[in-house]
């Protein structure tokens, strides 16, 4: 028989049981679906958070305590241990490591970051602020809605001034140009230098907190009141995206100078997103492989309803050798039947899959998705292979049917 | 065509039992013919029957169709043979149910990969020669018993088989129903094929030229 008449006459038999059929299409619709969903979802995570690290610019370099391994490699000997952790509990970087960069004539900028929780004494309570060098402008690229940025002088005198993002300046003053009025914490009064402007919160991503709530002071005036002198991390910028990997040099070099040994991490942006994005395509890859169960469990399903379907047309399949099929025309028959249920289903899944990829951030907003053409082209392969993997044992089983006992069966 | 059976055996195994259904049978029928094969249920005209149709093969002896063995053919060879130059009518009809009266006739042709435009017009004229012109659309559950046999005879002969091998085709309808299906294959009988009926009922046996009669895997009476 030829292959279109073997395809027009599965075609058939399926629409003879159109709510069988489409049950067991459900099977592998739900599998694609929940693959391309599950995957887009992980593709949309990384996007995003790749952006965001990419945000940051290229040509930034992160210092922190503590030694991180962000790349393991394994070492010959099973007794090491590696040194791990950014807690404040091994905190070794101090204010002294930021005046020495700062000497470094290859750097282009250098700030350290102090993390402190303060009281707000107007609003009556603690509020997070952060210490800075005047660097952190142009590092952060920080935008002033009014006023100016920390200074060196204010730096160097320790001056009780601040910058506040555009939130805290609604929340402390009720909003407007609030240059020059001045705000108490821990019952000492702090004069606004400068409000940032307004800028979308980003929710995620190693720097991505809310600017709009900060409020920052010149971190030598919260290293003053603190007993230990440590600091939560350095940034350094340096001159290009190119120079990142010898500034790396330069800053583990001088820091050396103060710390007998490397008792820091030194992060460049690609570090990270190889970092996360190893972490990211591990957790897209298992949360493929968990709807890749369900496309599993939708093929078996297919092999189940194929199976009691040759059982159920025994005599049809005799009657189709008695009149002249081959082997070879029953197998096909049904394997057609098998893959034909598999990549409708298929489609369909992929059909809902693209559209619910698409829906969820409108729905969802925090969830960012990104539908992922090899997760597309996977999926509907695996379709195919599912149909035919499922589908070659229930057709072997009815070309090999002996037509005598398939005329005879009731 | 003609049909030579020569020193036939068949045994089935069971378990461990071996069953014996046909001892040594030998039978000749002629191109043309139309033969009636006998004998009370069990008496192994059934098994003798799927023979001929090459449905089966003998366990020892061998079977000429047209001076051509079929004990060396493959499935495929014996699928074609089946196609080309049988053609099967059952008692209980064995349409397809999801088909309708023309694509049930059509299938024949295109297993034999007759163009599907060909196997419509074939099919279409098969059925009007049955007397069945307004029924082609139906399906079989819309059909009678005898619009249904007359169906499967259009199928059987849709092919232009040499033989048409049917087994108890009036064994699902009633006498004057029947009586119309045996004028059938006598009409075919007539055009010139071998028509072979399997049947218990003794009247028909005595509407055809040849009644051979089978008990317990022997031939009796020729």
């Amino acid at each position: 028989m030829r292959v279109g008449e073997s395809v027009r006459s599965g075609f058939k038999s399926l629409l003879h049981n159109k709510l069988r059929s489409f049950l067991t299409m459900l099977g592998i619709v739900i599998g694609i679906f929940s693959v391309i969903m599950l995957t887009s979802i992980g593709e949309g995570v990384k996007a995003q958070v790749t952006s965001q690290v990419e945000s940051l610019g290229a040509n930034l370099l992160y210092v922190l305590p503590g030694k991180v391994e962000i790349n393991p490699h394994k070492t010959e000997s099973r007794l090491g241990v590696r040194e791990t952790g950014f807690g404040q509990a091994n905190n070794t970087l101090t204010y002294e490591d930021v005046m020495a960069l700062r000497e470094e004539k290859q750097l282009k900028a250098v700030t350290g970051l102090y993390t402190g929780v303060d009281r707000l004494d107007k609003l009556k309570i603690l509020v997070s602020t952060t210490g800075a060098d005047e660097d952190l402008k142009q590092i952060s690229n920080l935008r002033l809605r009014y006023g100016r940025f920390i200074s060196k002088a204010d730096r160097e005198h320790s001056a009780r001034v601040a910058v506040i993002g555009d939130q805290a300046n609604k929340e402390i003053f009720g909003g407007g140009n609030s240059v020059s009025r001045t705000f108490k914490l821990n019952g000492k009064d702090y004069e606004v230098i400068g409000v940032l402007e307004y800028k979308k919160p980003e929710n995620m991503g190693p720097r991505g907190e809310d600017i709009n709530v900060k409020i920052y002071l010149p971190i030598t005036e919260m290293l003053n009141r603190q007993k230990d002198k440590n600091i939560s991390q350095i940034l350094v910028q340096a001159k290009s995206a190119g120079q990142v990997d010898s500034t790396q040099k330069v800053i583990k070099a001088a820091m050396l100078k103060n710390h007998g040994e490397e008792e820091f991490s030194i992060l460049k942006q690609q570090d990270m997103l190889n970092a996360i994005n190893n972490i990211l395509g591990i957790l897209t890859a298992g949360l493929g492989g968990i709807a890749a169960i369900s496309l599993l469990v939708g093929g078996i399903g297919i092999m189940n309803i194929m199976l009691v379907s040759v059982t159920e047309r025994t005599r049809e399949i005799g009657v189709r050798k008695a009149i002249g099929a081959s082997r070879r025309d029953i197998l096909i028959q049904f394997m057609i039947e098998a893959v034909f249920l598999s990549v409708v289903g298929g489609v369909l899944g992929l059909a809902a899959g693209v559209g619910g990829a698409k829906l969820l951030p409108e729905a969802v907003p925090t969830i960012q998705t990104a539908v992922s053409i090899p997760a597309i082209i996977v999926a509907i392969v695996f379709a195919i292979l599912v149909g035919v993997f499922f589908g070659v044992y229930p057709a072997t089983k009815a070309a090999k049917l002996n037509p005598i006992e398939a005329l005879r069966s009731e | 065509m003609s049909i030579e059976i020569k020193n036939v055996f068949k045994t089935y195994k069971n378990g461990d039992e071996y069953t014996e259904v046909l001892t040594n049978i030998s039978l000749t029928i002629g191109d043309g013919e139309m033969v009636a094969i006998t004998g009370p249920s069990g008496s192994g005209k059934s098994t003798l029957m799927n023979i001929i149709g090459c449905l089966d093969r003998p366990t020892k002896g061998s079977y000429l169709l047209e001076g051509q063995d079929t004990g060396g053919l493959n499935d495929k060879k014996l699928a074609a043979i089946r196609n080309e130059h049988i053609g099967f009518v059952f008692q209980s009809f064995n349409l397809l149910p999801q088909y309708t009266a023309l694509e049930n006739v059509e299938l024949p042709m295109l297993y034999a990969n007759t163009s599907p435009g060909v196997a419509r017009k074939k099919a279409r004229e098969a059925l009007i020669t049955l007397g069945l012109e307004q029924r082609i659309k139906y399906k079989p559950n819309q059909l009678s018993g005898g619009q249904k046999q007359r169906v499967a005879i259009a199928r059987a002969i849709v092919n232009t088989p040499s033989v048409i091998l049917a087994d108890e085709p009036t064994g699902s309808l009633d006498s004057k129903t029947g009586k119309e299906v045996l004028e059938v294959f006598k009409t075919l009988n007539k055009s010139g094929k071998t028509v072979i009926i399997v049947t218990h009922d003794p009247a028909i046996a005595s509407e055809t030229n040849r009644a051979v009669k089978i008990k317990d895997g022997v031939i009796e009476e020729v």
